[in-house]
């Protein structure tokens, strides 16, 4: 079996199993913030299962969009290489996406305590 | 030649991955009572939140760890001079053995945990300025709350 393809499907699974397992983190942790956020259960839920949706699509979809390799893949050591390397590279960008998302709930709850200071 | 760099890889690996998680345990062990400081005493969001930020934190630093982690075989490469018939010539050849891949595991050791010091230095920062701040808008209340009674 070519090298290459068995390359392609460890990185698929690995990515697959970062984005999965990140996700239902994010899903169980967020859940709060975003309820502290709305104060409303119903839409707390919806928006957290939105984002769960629209996070898995994203990621997976990242992941099989960088699947292709140009380099030269023919031994176990440039087998590591790709892996750790794209593997890394999909880790580096959730972290990414991840702070700012925290920072994004941080500045949106800053501003409603804002602005019920002002409206109250 | 080749195996060697697999040995380095296979040994780079556990070291990078148990270092970044013994770092994330004993920093957010301890960062929860900072955080409880900061959500003024309400556990389960400030649990959460120190938990996205565990996820956060691993993310970042064993992402750092894989992205890095090739090593570059032209690093090796020495260049020599040799005289071949009668003429001398650039002789370029790649040399690398188990001194060499030993000193570059243990440069990508020393940066991964440079940076793991560093993030943990910059988290540290974000706790105590929370704080500062949680403490500054807690004032703003009563202060608020003290002016509504008169």
């Amino acid at each position: 079996m070519n090298v290459k393809i068995i390359t392609y499907s460890l990185y698929l699974v690995s990515g697959a199993l970062i984005t999965l397992v990140v996700g239902r983190d994010l899903y169980n942790n967020g859940y709060l913030l975003i309820l502290d956020l709305f104060k409303n259960k119903d839409l707390a839920i919806t928006i957290n299962k939105f984002l769960l949706t629209g996070y898995y699509l994203v990621n997976i979809g990242y992941v099989s969009l960088t699947l292709i390799q140009v380099g030269k893949i023919d031994s176990l050591a440039s087998v590591l290489e790709q892996l750790a390397v794209n593997t890394g590279r999909i880790a580096l960008i959730l972290s990414y996406l991840h702070f700012q998302n925290i920072a994004f709930l941080a500045i949106l709850s800053q501003r409603r305590q804002k602005l019920t200071q002002y409206f109250n | 030649m080749k195996d060697l760099i697999v040995t380095t890889y296979v040994a780079y690996l556990p070291v990078a991955i148990l270092l970044t998680f013994a770092v994330a345990r004993i920093f957010f062990k301890n960062s929860k009572i900072f955080v409880l400081d900061i959500f003024s005493g309400r556990e389960d969001i400030a649990n959460s939140t120190n938990r996205l930020f565990e996820t956060g934190f691993y993310l970042l630093s064993l992402g750092y760890a894989l992205f890095r982690m090739k090593i570059n075989k032209f690093d090796f490469i020495r260049t020599d001079y040799q005289v071949i018939n009668g003429v001398r010539e650039q002789v370029k050849q790649l040399t690398y053995g188990h001194q060499e891949l030993f000193e570059v595991l243990s440069s990508k050791v020393g940066m991964l945990a440079v940076v793991l010091g560093v993030m943990v230095f910059f988290l540290m920062f974000m706790l105590f300025r929370g704080k500062k701040k949680s403490a500054e808008g807690r004032a703003k209340r009563d202060e608020l709350a003290r002016l509504q009674q008169i």
